[in-house]
């Protein structure tokens, strides 16, 4: 069984207002659950509009979405309000969005997915998400899939990515939200897990392999061509087939 | 045969790109995609891995080989369209507060002991937490001590198994930490941004960092669903095995008690002065605890390994050469995310993943022999599930005992899913229920239901396990005994 990006979209959002009150300290505090909302609206928005593209009953589509540093901004500034100023100083509300599915359950409230839902967390998250994704359709579990990802990074979080001192400039934040199913047009996507290098070009055969740098779901939204996309660098690694 | 056609299309797309694959006719030769002898041999072992299919030699080896022709002779082994199996238990692990070990764990259960402390952060009422006995201050709140757990357990289980070959054991982690202190360790210790510290502050980084620790050699995945996180792990676990793509999955549900989400619930009023209450009328919240907990699944068919052929084992000694027990199976898992509130529970999200649980397994209803809730303790979570069982089982809810082992083990978040499966396998193998501690006096609004509140002996062979969390996770695991 094939299974196919039926639909997608995405969004990109500046983060620069929201670093300037992260590294304003407590001056901050009170506006830091603006990024949590830009975050989830943003997030909710792209699912809505994937999902109402793909036209799959939203009650039985499932979902599975893929974050590197999930909603740890919250976690970082209640660290810093606990340390400065104690626990009366935190904010309940806040707290619903401290798990890194919060946003996939606001998602999923607004768009009305009845289907399975899960937050996967880590570097390999993207592509572990698009193999669960293919795995249930293939299987009859459900006749379609939002796969979505989220970044929303923070200072600590940029600096640490990149291996040094912290970003003079925050990263856009992203949001992509695919719908996979066996039922609609669009490419066929086949994931296959640590491949060395001759079983990446063997796999390619004719179309160019690519290194999907940063977010793979960005790169299979936009991918119109055959092609081969692997999470990069030397030796085994993960790749997904985009065929017609 | 069109699914037996199906599965070998499926089978081809590992080799060969699918694009080939589709293009190719099912009565087209299989030679047109340059397959040799030995891809050949190597996608009916493929194949061959599905329950009960079995493919002669001479179906290989015809010159005219074909999608059809190789679909015809899976079909023929009578197998490959039946119900999809479920996974067997070969081995468990745990770590949490009644102790060090599965024993620990079920000694803890039936005497309704637990080892408790006061929490070890600055705060406004007197909350205790659940944590390891023994377990130091600076233990407990040490930036490692989530990996250290989940290690703790994992070990357990593989002994347990008696896992032959790590390098092929695939890992899928449940938690909710989000960094917890290893973020808060991290941020304070902004000198070393490029070492260990950061790489611990990112939780994606944890099932990596355990699999290395345990010498794993597959995929390594962190499953960050709030707090029934664990039990979509094994969810996520069970879909790899059926899938085809792992043999043995480990899977471990693991939380801390951290400073940031210790106060956040507290600041959400959602502990309780004394803890976990389930299904009482003085029920006023949750308390929390650290654990580990750990099920190693093996995929349904898969010859158990034996005694000697893997290193010594803290559980109880087995003889050289007999099998690694079987503990049971995970039989179906259903979920979903419905849901009208962020914070609120829904009964009909819950209906409608234990409907989808049965549904997986091929149950109805009556073949339920009792159920282990997710039962916190909380004043709208334990009415929303107990209304949730009510439209599912209907009158026969009556008939069917249901506990909380959180009355003993308190929330151990991440870990809930995973080590509540447990007390369903215990109870199932042992053919005795465990008391829900702290129900007492039960709340009138759950007369209606058999809440097991004295161990009972209750032989079984099925049973559901819920477990739901913040946002509308809601999940249901049916556990069957071996």
């Amino acid at each position: 069984m094939s299974v196919r990006r039926v639909a997608s979209a995405v969004a990109d959002f500046g983060l620069g207002r929201h670093w300037y009150q992260l590294r304003r300290g407590r001056q901050g505090w009170d506006r830091v659950p603006e990024l949590t909302r830009e975050l989830a609206g943003r997030f909710t928005t792209a699912v809505c509009e994937a999902v109402s593209e793909a036209g799959h009953p939203p009650a039985e589509v499932e979902f599975v979405a893929a974050t590197r540093y999930g909603t740890a901004h919250v976690a970082e500034v209640m660290h810093e309000q606990l340390r400065e100023a104690g626990p009366k100083w935190l904010d309940p509300e806040q707290f619903l969005h401290y798990a890194p599915h919060a946003p996939v359950s606001a998602a999923a409230l607004a768009a009305g997915i009845g289907g399975a839902g899960s937050t996967l967390v880590g570097p390999d998250a993207q592509f572990q998400a698009v193999a669960h994704a293919v795995r249930r359709v293939r299987a009859g579990r459900t006749a379609a899939v939002v796969v979505a990802a989220y970044e929303a990074l923070t200072p600590f979080a940029a600096a640490a990515l990149a291996g040094g001192p912290g970003a003079p400039s925050p990263p856009d934040g992203q949001v992509t939200a695919l719908v996979l199913s066996a039922e609609g047009s669009g490419p066929v996507l086949t994931p296959y897990r640590s491949v060395d290098d001759a079983e990446v070009r063997r796999l390619a055969g004719g179309p160019a392999e690519a290194t999907a740098e940063g977010s793979l779901l960005r790169a299979l939204a936009a991918v119109t061509a055959p092609a081969v996309l692997t999470s990069g660098g030397p030796g085994p690694r993960d790749a997904v087939v985009v065929s017609p | 045969m069109t699914e037996a056609r199906a599965l070998v299309r499926a089978a081809l797309t590992t080799r060969i790109p699918p694009a080939e694959v589709e293009a190719l006719g099912d009565h087209d030769p299989l030679h047109h995609l340059g397959l040799d002898s030995v891809a050949l041999i190597a996608l009916v072992a493929e194949l061959q891995q599905n329950p009960g299919v079995q493919i002669e030699d001479e179906a290989v080896f015809a010159p005219d080989l074909s999608i059809a022709s190789l679909a015809e002779a899976v079909a023929a082994s009578g197998k490959a369209t039946e119900t999809v199996p479920g996974a067997e238990v070969a081995g468990l692990g745990v770590v949490a507060p009644t102790g060090y070990g599965v024993e620990a764990l079920w000694r803890g259960l039936l005497d309704g002991e637990a080892h408790r402390v006061p929490s070890p952060y600055e705060r406004p009422r007197p909350f205790q937490v659940g944590v390891l006995p023994g377990a130091r201050t600076e233990e407990i709140t040490g930036p490692g001590r989530l990996v250290s757990l989940l290690v703790l357990a994992a070990e357990e289980a593989l002994a347990d198994a008696g896992t032959r070959d790590r390098a092929a054991v695939h890992l899928v982690v449940g938690t909710t930490d989000t960094g917890g202190n290893a973020l808060t360790h991290a941020l304070d210790g902004s000198g070393d941004e490029g070492g260990r510290a950061v790489d611990e502050a990112f939780v994606g980084t944890a099932a990596r960092r355990g699999a290395a620790a345990l010498g794993l050699g597959g995929s390594a995945t962190v499953v960050g669903s709030a707090s029934a996180a664990g039990a979509v792990a094994l969810g996520h676990a069970l879909d790899l095995l059926r899938a085809g793509e792992a043999e043995e999955v480990l899977v471990a549900g693991v939380d801390t008690i951290s400073e940031t989400g210790f106060h956040g619930l507290a600041a959400l009023r959602t502990l309780g002065p004394q803890g976990c209450r389930p299904f009482s009328s003085e029920r006023r919240g949750i308390g929390i605890s650290e654990a580990a907990a750990a099920v190693l699944l093996r995929r349904t068919g898969t010859p158990p390994a034996t005694a000697g052929e893997s290193g010594p084992s803290p559980g109880p000694a087995r003889e050289t050469g007999s099998p690694a027990p079987v503990r049971g199976r995970l039989a179906g898992y259903g979920a979903s995310s419905l849901t009208t509130h962020l914070a609120s529970p829904e009964a009909a999200g819950i209906e409608l993943a234990v409907r989808r649980a049965l549904d997986d397994a091929g149950l109805e209803p009556s073949d339920i022999s009792f159920v282990n809730a997710h039962g916190p303790g909380t004043r709208l979570g334990d009415a929303a599930e107990a209304d949730a069982l009510r439209a599912v089982f209907g009158a026969g809810l009556r008939g069917i005992p249901l506990g909380s082992s959180k009355g003993v083990l308190w929330h151990c978040q991440g870990a809930a899913g995973v080590i509540e499966s447990q007390v369903c396998l215990l109870s199932l193998a042992r053919g005795v229920l465990t008391p829900t501690i702290g129900a007492e006096p039960l709340d009138p609004r759950f007369a209606d239901l058999d809440i097991v509140r004295e161990v009972r002996e209750f032989p079984a062979v099925y049973a559901l396990s819920v477990s739901c969390g913040l946002g509308g996770v809601n999940t249901a695991l049916v556990w069957e005994r071996s």
